[in-house]
């Protein structure tokens, strides 16, 4: 009796001394990595660990355009730009495309509306025509403005857009995946448990995320939007994604995937049954470490903002 | 052994074994962030042994409104200041400035501008914030306009004659108080409504302490020599928040003057709309 009581205490010493220092142990992760010979260190929760710094500094189209919609819209910039339409052609875009994919190694083809299969959003007809009218008249009235340029928080997935002088800081507290973003100061906390997300009448201008580990991709549900933010964005050259409205009832999933030491693939599902006919995916790969000694810096965006100011001639601010 | 001597062996390893079976439920439980802690007085540690601050805090004083001790104005409860002393140590032009500003704070709050709040008045307005507390970096991330302060644990500087609305943090530990230098400011926030000010020379240290797993003792050292006489400290408690679930919601100050177009409604009338439900 006392033998087996003994070897009963030492076999418990032993399993609480595992569980305590790694509770992957106790909760029974999958480990399993996308590339055989690396894997990403485990923090103390069992998370693997992304903690640091992160750019995107690629540009790619999101969108298959027609020609003809492509020319439409460039008309469209030039009535309201003037003949140099500055960051809103598409030269400007093919350019920095260019430029940065040599420093930073970008897959191929893998950018852009992957679902359905057409590379292009399956917007419902009537909101189709409405974005297109944002699109083509951007500067019409206050309202149609991007909630990112009048310094109101950017939405996800909008807010993982291509960014030449911004980046992304991610931090894991125990149990949490953290994203600081260096523009307009955003962030989003994503907890790792079983929490239930805010009730239907609490929106958020980010969005109310719950996130899992499988392996090494994070799962992330993004509920609990507002619908002042567009899905996806109108940076360098993308200005024909203008005016990607979308309903409270928009329902986005998130997959950020550990491709190596440096790089993170991503893969976003968007569900909205009053403006899109059919939920819709997008891929690109969102983050590449930054340059070692890269710094993030404090950005005001509202406090020097002179948009809207600039824009439509007022001065509220 | 005597039937006596296994009986007591008999009772004494079954108490082994169900104290064995509690100890091994209570370490598959163990979390490393407390709920509902309040019947513990243990202070919840990091693996690196330091007090673990991760999790929803909120203050409650009327300090955002006025720092020192006031009466009740209409919206604004009266309050006992959190200036040690309540005397803020003006230098003469300075004092005459604070009354300027509190005759027009009306206009003249950075706030009424949404403009962001700064330190150390970002850390006792009455919404509540979460510290992310990591071994080399601490990030508070804030209801209040979403703003966030970096408190880097690293052992690295302030950055030189740069300013910035919520300064610069460099934290390290004096036992279990983080103790942060806070530095490179600019001169538009105010430390309350009130109009207290500083200049862009302020620094600030900061001390966290904490009074149990659900309270830290928030201590600020003010120093400004182009505004102040001499150095002078506010303190004040921080309050961890303990709902089942509570989380930071938005404070978005700027989206109350802005229209929108809500996303049922066309751009120009005549355009279809979604179809009725």
């Amino acid at each position: 009796m006392k033998h087996i009581l003994f070897a009963l205490i030492a076999l418990s010493i032993l399993f609480i001394g595992i569980a305590g220092n790694n509770p992957a142990f106790v909760l029974g992760q999958d480990s399993s990595a996308t590339d055989e010979s690396w894997e990403p260190n485990r923090l103390a929760d069992g998370q693997p660990d992304i903690q640091g710094i992160y750019i995107n500094p690629w540009v790619f189209t999101i969108e298959n355009y027609t020609d003809q919609e492509r020319e439409e819209f460039q008309q469209a910039m030039i009535e309201h730009r003037g003949p140099e339409t500055g960051a809103y052609d598409f030269d400007w875009l093919e350019q920095s495309t260019t430029e940065r994919r040599a420093d930073y190694p970008y897959p191929d083809n893998f950018y852009g509306v992957s679902k359905p299969p057409s590379g292009r959003i399956p917007w419902q007809d009537w909101a189709f025509q409405k974005k297109k009218y944002l699109s083509h008249h951007p500067y019409e009235k206050r309202e149609f403005f991007d909630s990112r340029i009048r310094c109101l928080p950017a939405g996800t997935p909008r807010g993982f857009f291509w960014s030449f002088y911004n980046g992304w800081q991610i931090l894991q507290p125990p149990g949490h995946v953290v994203i600081l973003y260096e523009h307009n100061h955003l962030y989003r906390v994503i907890p790792l448990d079983d929490s239930p997300h805010l009730g239907k009448d609490i929106n958020l201008w980010m969005g109310d995320s719950r996130g899992r580990w499988e392996g090494n991709t994070l799962v992330v549900d993004v509920t609990n939007l507002t619908d002042k933010t567009w899905v996806i964005g109108e940076l360098g050259g993308e200005g024909i994604h203008i005016g990607s409205f979308h309903s409270e009832d928009i329902h986005v999933v998130e997959r950020f995937t550990i491709v190596d030491k440096d790089n993170i693939d991503y893969e976003v599902t968007i569900e909205d049954p009053n403006v899109f006919t059919e939920p819709w995916s997008m891929k690109y790969r969102v983050f590449t470490r930054a340059p070692k000694d890269y710094v993030l810096f404090e950005y005001a965006c509202h406090e020097g903002n002179r948009t809207m100011e600039l824009t439509f001639g007022d001065t509220r601010d | 052994m005597s039937k006596l001597e296994r009986g007591k062996l008999h009772r004494t390893s079954h108490k082994v074994l169900i104290l064995l079976i509690a100890t091994l439920l209570s370490a598959c439980g163990a979390s490393t962030e407390p709920t509902n802690n309040t019947a513990s007085d243990t202070v919840p540690r990091t693996p690196e042994g330091h007090p673990d601050f991760n999790g929803v805090w909120q203050a409650l004083t009327t300090a955002s409104w006025n720092i020192q001790d006031h009466n009740a104005q209409k919206g604004v409860p009266a309050g006992q200041g959190i200036v040690d002393g309540n005397e803020i140590p003006y230098q003469e032009w300075a004092a005459a400035q604070q009354q300027e500003n509190y005759q027009n704070r009306a206009d003249l709050d950075p706030l009424h501008k949404c403009y962001l709040p700064g330190v150390p008045r970002i850390m006792y307005m009455p919404y509540p914030f979460r510290i992310n507390q990591t071994s080399e970096l601490t990030a508070i991330t804030f209801e209040y306009s979403h703003a966030f302060r970096w408190i880097w644990t690293n052992g690295t500087e302030h950055p030189e004659a740069l300013e910035f609305w919520m300064a610069d943090s460099r934290g390290h530990w004096e036992g279990d108080t983080l103790v942060v230098s806070v530095a490179d400011f600019n001169n538009q926030t105010w430390f309350d409504r009130a109009g207290n000010f500083h200049s862009e020379e302020m620094t600030l240290v900061e001390r966290y302490s904490p009074m149990g797993p659900n309270h830290i003792n928030y201590e600020v050292t003010v120093e400004d020599p182009k505004v102040f006489t001499r150095p002078w400290t506010m303190s004040t408690v921080l309050y961890r928040r303990l709902e089942e679930n509570v989380q930071t919601l938005d404070y978005e100050c700027l989206e109350f003057e802005e229209p929108f177009l809500p996303w049922d409604e066309v751009p120009v009338p005549g355009m279809p709309g979604p179809p009725e439900q």
